[in-house]
């Protein structure tokens, strides 16, 4: 089975002129999405662990510097303009902002029509018109409330549903949604997230949900990736991983979340190794061979200056932490 | 807060009562603030939760008086030590700003100085205040602040770009506790972090508060670290306060329509597979502050709008009596049901 678009080993550093320290923002990255099994994957991560470098490397806007990203197997550099007219089709992308992603000096129909035009999805310009007005009701907006508007017109939740009708306007095989309800406000974040559930169950689109937010990404998702510092650090279907984390930083992570629940304080004992002291953080430098975490680890070990592989604990799991190791148990 | 401790003629630290703020614009006046209500014991947290417009941070620079035109602070009163910070002159204000009211900021990384160094920041703010101290001294001084909030001595000689942006929030904090004022707001103050530094910061923000016996106002919109942090709670609606009671009763059993919605929409790791991505948003938006709807502000979007929801405007009203002398511990909700 040949996936539709695929990640195979990718690593990305930046800052490689002369003078500049190396920093690598991904490292040795696998991830692959199939057409005929649409899913909704998390990829969760604090700043800097890497996750925008993904949803940028998957869009083809920049190229790994070491490993391969496939479009139908064939590497996204190396498409004919027809292949890479269909590449553009089948993988959009949502934006964290509403607000800059469009252009003030015009009304949001255009951010609609643009794409519409550029490819051949309407014959006619009454096609067209028909094709977003039926896309704006998919996503539970009203036309006439919303286009012929200008952007400040419309609410941040209202703009960012646009954008979610532009990206299901071209009948796409992936939506990369990076940070898509970082900046819409609480009553919004849920009705946006439950269109991309819809997008998915209704129109058999990948998913694949950028966040910071464990807990949204728990609520729409299928599959979990949690990142740190730009190697993996856990992987799996997202009921076992949330519910019983085994790598040290999903579970410091998930130990931190705040939950709306007076009963549910924070549990105190967590460990933490001070890493408010850290002045300057080194691991991401490309020297540095060892564990991500290892610094702020309680389980640290001699071992851990070696860098992890991924352990598979289960079937469709796997952990980068030596606690995994086959020759402990 | 369990109204126990108040019920013997304590002072709040903090009472503000009917504060108005509005914006003066060429397309009329705009309500950012409009007769909002709260007090603050000693030693406790109060957060204040709402949408963005909802006038929660209106409400914070207007108690630092950091409105500025087309801005106005049009009526009501902020109590803290038998002053009322609204009728001080701005030389007056100045000075209680950090010794009896002081703030710590959203967004760090744009409230430092980026070309001093970080004590001679922590310095000025008591230098301003007239405390003349040989230059020994002051060192000790910001040395102990940067302990209190957890950071090396060695800071204090760094600019702030060289460091992370917890410890810049930490910074802020030794800032604002510089001069042991008496009420703290934090305005959103680890909005840019992710989970595990904020809940750092937030501990060591809770201790230092305990230290001081100050009162916490905190504004934002995440209720889950309002869970972690506050003892009461206040929700803000179209520049209203529409809600406010103990933490517990307004998670537990809310009142307002508005606040049952806002804790039904939140995603939760509770839920097992079969509850999970059941998620309700509230149908609708936010009003516009030009043309709120007549009567109560939320009816177009409630589910348990009646007849004369749109004519009359509900007023907060006790609907839980805790039974304390002073009334702390009460919920309140402005809601026509009631």
């Amino acid at each position: 089975m040949s996936a539709l678009i695929e990640l195979r080993n990718t690593s990305k550093i930046f800052g490689t002129g002369w003078f500049s320290r190396k920093t690598v923002a991904l490292r040795d990255f696998s991830l692959s999405v199939y057409e005929d099994q649409p899913t909704i994957t998390a990829l969760v991560g604090e700043s800097g662990s890497g996750k925008t470098t993904i949803a940028r490397l998957l869009l083809g806007i920049i190229p790994p510097t070491s490993g391969q990203v496939l479009y139908r197997d064939k590497p996204v550099g190396d498409l004919s303009r027809a292949e890479r007219r269909q590449f553009r089709r089948d993988v959009q992308v949502i934006f964290q902002d509403p607000f800059e992603v469009y252009n003030p000096f015009y009304k949001v129909d255009h951010a609609l029509h643009l794409p519409v035009r550029k490819t051949d999805v309407a014959s006619s310009r009454e096609e067209a018109v028909e094709i977003i007005e039926n896309t704006l009701r998919q996503v539970g907006l009203n036309p006439r409330d919303t286009l012929g508007r200008y952007p400040h017109q419309l609410s941040g939740g209202q703009r960012q549903r646009v954008m979610v009708a532009r990206a299901l306007l071209l009948s796409p095989k992936l939506i990369v949604a990076d940070e898509p309800v970082s900046m819409v406000d609480a009553s919004l974040r849920a009705t946006i997230l439950e269109n991309l559930r819809q997008l998915n169950a209704e129109f058999g689109i990948s998913i694949l949900y950028i966040t910071h937010d464990l807990t949204t990404a728990y609520e729409i998702s299928e599959r979990i990736v949690v990142l740190y510092r730009g190697v993996v650090a856990e992987e799996g279907d997202v009921v076992p991983v949330v519910q019983e984390p085994e790598h040290p930083y999903t579970q410091l992570l998930i130990g931190s979340i705040p939950m709306p629940d007076p009963d549910q304080k924070w549990q105190s004992g967590l460990e933490v190794v001070a890493p408010t002291t850290e002045v300057a953080n080194t691991t991401m430098d490309a020297e540095y061979s060892g564990c991500q975490f290892a610094d702020r680890c309680p389980h640290a070990m001699e071992i851990c200056k070696e860098a992890p592989p991924l352990y598979a604990t289960a079937s469709n799991r796997v952990v980068s932490c030596h606690l995994y190791r086959s020759d402990v148990d | 807060m369990n109204g126990v401790s108040t019920a013997n003629g304590a002072v709040p630290a903090l009472e503000v009562s009917d504060l108005r703020v509005s914006y003066h614009t060429t397309r009329g006046e705009v309500k950012a603030a409009d007769g909002v209500s709260f007090s603050i014991m000693p030693g406790k947290r109060m957060g204040l939760v709402g949408e963005s417009g909802s006038g929660k941070s209106t409400t914070a620079l207007a108690l630092m008086r950091l409105i500025k035109p087309p801005g106005e602070i049009t009526g009501g009163e902020a109590i803290v030590d038998g002053t009322d910070l609204l009728q001080l002159n701005n030389e007056e204000m100045r000075s209680a700003k950090l010794s009896k009211i002081a703030l710590v900021p959203q967004g760090a990384m744009n409230s430092l100085n980026p070309v001093a160094k970080v004590k001679n920041q922590i310095v000025d703010g008591l230098r301003d205040h007239g405390a003349q101290r040989s230059s020994n001294e002051y060192r000790d001084l910001v040395y102990d602040l940067l302990g209190k909030v957890g950071l090396n001595p060695q800071v204090g000689e760094m600019y702030p770009h060289e460091l992370s942006g917890g410890m810049k929030q930490r910074v802020t904090i030794a800032i604002a506790i510089s001069m042991g004022p008496q009420v703290i707001i934090a305005d959103e103050p680890t909005s840019a972090l992710d989970v595990v530094v904020q809940r750092q910061i937030m501990e060591t923000l809770a201790e230092l508060q305990e230290e001081l016996g100050a009162a916490i106002l905190l504004i934002g919109h995440d209720i889950g670290l309002m869970a972690q942090f506050v003892d009461t709670l206040g929700v803000m609606y179209a520049g209203r306060l529409v809600e406010t009671g103990t933490l517990r009763q307004l998670l537990r059993e809310p009142k307002h329509p508005y606040t049952q919605m806002l804790i039904d929409s939140l995603p939760s790791l509770e839920r097992d597979d079969r509850e999970r991505g059941d998620l309700r948003g509230i149908p609708g938006t936010a009003p516009s502050l030009y043309a709120l709807p007549s009567g109560c502000p939320f009816h177009p979007r409630c589910p348990q709008a009646m007849d004369n929801c749109s004519s009359d405007e509900p007023v907060l009203k006790v609907v839980t009596d805790e039974g304390g002398a002073d009334g702390q511990g009460d919920q309140q909700a402005a809601c026509l049901l009631y």
